[in-house]
């Protein structure tokens, strides 16, 4: 497929609709990103090209600056999809991960409390924290009736078990449960594999940070989400588990196979869709909801051992005051009105960003927008952005996950081969703990794009604005 | 049976090519155990397991194969250190048995380098020239 875009102003680029494209395809860029997007041979604005060949896709497809090949949908792909319209769902659009997600934690200490028992609270939190495969937390007794009530309830059951406080739910996205969740529609398999997974972190790119607020971008929104200089913070970053991924595999084979009965032609398997409207399409919605508040349920099992973890080494409930920020989830299909018609939006690695105003945001950020987290590497630094009316306009709501990889895994390890990073990481200030030595290589700082780029990207087009910049000081990786 | 590891920005992959079906499949189960370990792992005696699955497509089959696999080691805790595998052609697509020689987790714990999530789709095709068969498969992991 050819393609050929046209520069609409500084960041923001139109394909125009061709060949089977039903729209245009619009993406965010900046000169250094253009360039990766042209060494990746423009594999990932063809795959944005056929997003835009999927049935029932209004307004544009869309890409964010973190734009990178993914399987199916590019990662960092959003598109809209009108049910009345013979709209689709498809799982290559919300991913392997469903309701993968980040969640920030403001506590009540600085950095000059935390360093002196920095490495001390490494270790806790890898003790406390399992990563999942071999190694799970055997005081949690989950059975197949607890895992369903994890499935319909989300957040708000592990909350109900103690094992969060009842303020934690208001700054979870959709309150930590999605609606329609049917835990009938999830198979058996996805139950073996998400019942001993509950509270596990997982492998790649999966992380648990502890950082301090380096930079203040906008003192009054950093006010309103009670984030100010030098304040520790912890950045909480998995999804649904092995749970998910399953729901993701059943769905796409049963989707391969109802396919040309609903006349959907598939330009790549992986974008397997069926009609949202369509048993196959209500049954996928319903266990992609399930797994999305099992996603749910594990960022605040963690958020419990993390507190527990913080306790352990010496801080008192009273000192870390450990308290949610905000839950964001960048891999997922919710249902929003956009100017009257109700949309099935698919975000895969890319955030919801709503600005002022907008519905579903807690009280206390409705003036400001909602939160959004955007991680970095595990050397540089993340940041936190507000949504804005603008990204409401433009995309959806929607804004970028984070930086996205410049190396392949195989380039990265090659890159550090003989390098002793978890040690370089230690002389520059940052504690890493991981299970796998290979992870640490395969995520090297230098593996990810700078996001500091990324985010110049998204505030020149308008989706979203920086408010604090956070430097990890502890790294944990599965 | 000739195994390429891929390289790719985003994800990991390899390229299998064998001089039969079932030598292919042999050789993806191989490549998918290269993504989730460190380092050649020992081939002790272990247990053994029977699999049988079946697709409507060749294709289809690689991926379920693999995510079988995936499975086994990463909620079973069993690792398939052989494979031994036979195919074939059925009414309604194509039938997979397989035995497996499979050694406990722990005993390959630390050796593991993370979970693979599932096998794609994407760009995968099996194709035969000259009796030899490839396949090139996309994780994500």
């Amino acid at each position: 497929m050819d393609v050929s875009f046209v520069q609409e102003d500084r960041y923001t680029f139109r394909i125009p609709r061709q060949g089977k494209m039903r729209t245009d395809a619009v993406f965010f860029a900046s000169k250094p990103i253009l360039a990766q997007l042209e060494r990746e041979d423009y594999a990932s604005l063809v795959q944005l090209m056929n997003v835009a060949t999927l049935l029932g896709i209004v307004g544009p497809a869309l890409a964010m600056p973190d734009l990178h090949w993914g399987y199916g949908f590019p990662i960092g792909g959003v598109a809209a999809f009108d049910p009345a319209a013979g709209g689709v769902v498809s799982p290559g659009g919300v991913g392997f991960d469903i309701n993968c997600g980040v969640r920030l934690l403001a506590s009540g200490l600085e950095r000059r409390n935390l360093e002196p028992r920095k490495a001390w609270l490494a270790d806790r939190l890898y003790e406390h924290v399992p990563a999942g495969v071999g190694s799970r937390r055997r005081d949690l007794k989950l059975n197949r009736k607890g895992l369903a009530r994890v499935l319909a309830e989300g957040a708000g059951w592990v909350v109900r078990q103690g094992w969060g406080e009842a303020g934690d739910l208001e700054f979870i996205e959709s309150g930590g449960r999605l609606e329609g969740a049917d835990p009938g529609r999830v198979s058996e398999r996805a139950y073996e594999r998400g019942l001993p997974q509950l509270g596990t972190l997982g492998s790649g790119n999966h992380f648990l940070e502890v950082q301090y607020v380096e930079k203040i971008y906008d003192p009054e929104v950093a006010a309103v989400f009670g984030l100010a200089e030098d304040q520790i913070t912890v950045l909480i970053h998995t999804g649904s588990r092995g749970l998910g991924h399953q729901v993701a595999q059943d769905y796409v084979q049963r989707f391969l196979q109802s396919a040309p009965r609903y006349g959907i032609e598939l330009v790549d398997r992986q974008m397997a869709a069926a009609p949202i409207e369509s048993p196959e399409g209500r049954a996928y919605l319903a266990a992609m909801a399930a797994a999305a508040n099992y996603a749910f349920a594990n960022r605040q099992l963690i958020t419990h051992y993390v507190r527990a973890a913080f306790e352990a080494t010496g801080f008192a409930p009273r000192d870390h005051a450990l308290r949610v920020v905000y839950d964001l989830a960048h891999n997922n299909a919710k249902f929003e009105t956009r100017r009257g018609r109700r949309l099935l939006v698919h975000r895969k690695g890319a955030t919801r960003a709503f600005g002022p105003g907008a519905p579903d945001l807690p009280a206390a950020y409705a003036t400001v927008g909602q939160p959004v987290l955007v991680p970095g590497d595990m050397g540089r630094y993340s940041y936190v952005l507000v949504g804005t009316k603008e990204a409401m306009e433009k995309s959806f709501g929607s804004s970028c996950h984070g930086a996205g990889r410049v190396l392949s895994r195989a380039k990265s390890k090659k890159q550090v081969r003989g390098r002793d990073l978890v040690r370089e990481l230690a002389e520059r200030g940052i504690e890493v703990r991981a299970t796998s030595r290979r992870t640490v290589a395969e995520e090297a700082p230098e593996a990810y794009k700078d996001v500091a780029e990324v985010v110049r990207v998204v505030e020149g087009a308008g989706l979203g604005r920086a408010v604090a910049r956070l430097r990890p000081l502890v790294s944990v990786k599965g | 049976m000739r195994l390429r590891m891929l390289d790719h920005t985003a994800d990991v992959g390899f390229e299998v090519e064998a001089g039969s079906l079932a030598a292919l499949f042999e050789g993806a189960a191989k490549g998918l155990l290269e993504v989730m370990f460190e380092g050649p792992l020992e081939a002790e005696s272990g247990d053994e397991r029977r699999l049988r699955l079946e697709a409507e497509s060749l294709e289809t089959l690689l991926v379920r194969w693999l995510d079988e696999l995936a499975y086994l080691v990463q909620t079973r805790g069993e690792v398939p250190l052989g494979t031994e595998v036979s195919l074939d052609h059925t009414p309604a697509g194509w039938r997979l048995e397989a035995r497996l020689a499979t050694v406990p987790f722990d005993r390959v714990a630390n050796r593991f380098a993370g979970e693979v999530k599932a096998a794609t789709y994407h760009g995968l095709e099996i194709e035969q020239t000259g009796g030899r068969y490839r396949a090139r498969v996309i994780l994500d992991v």
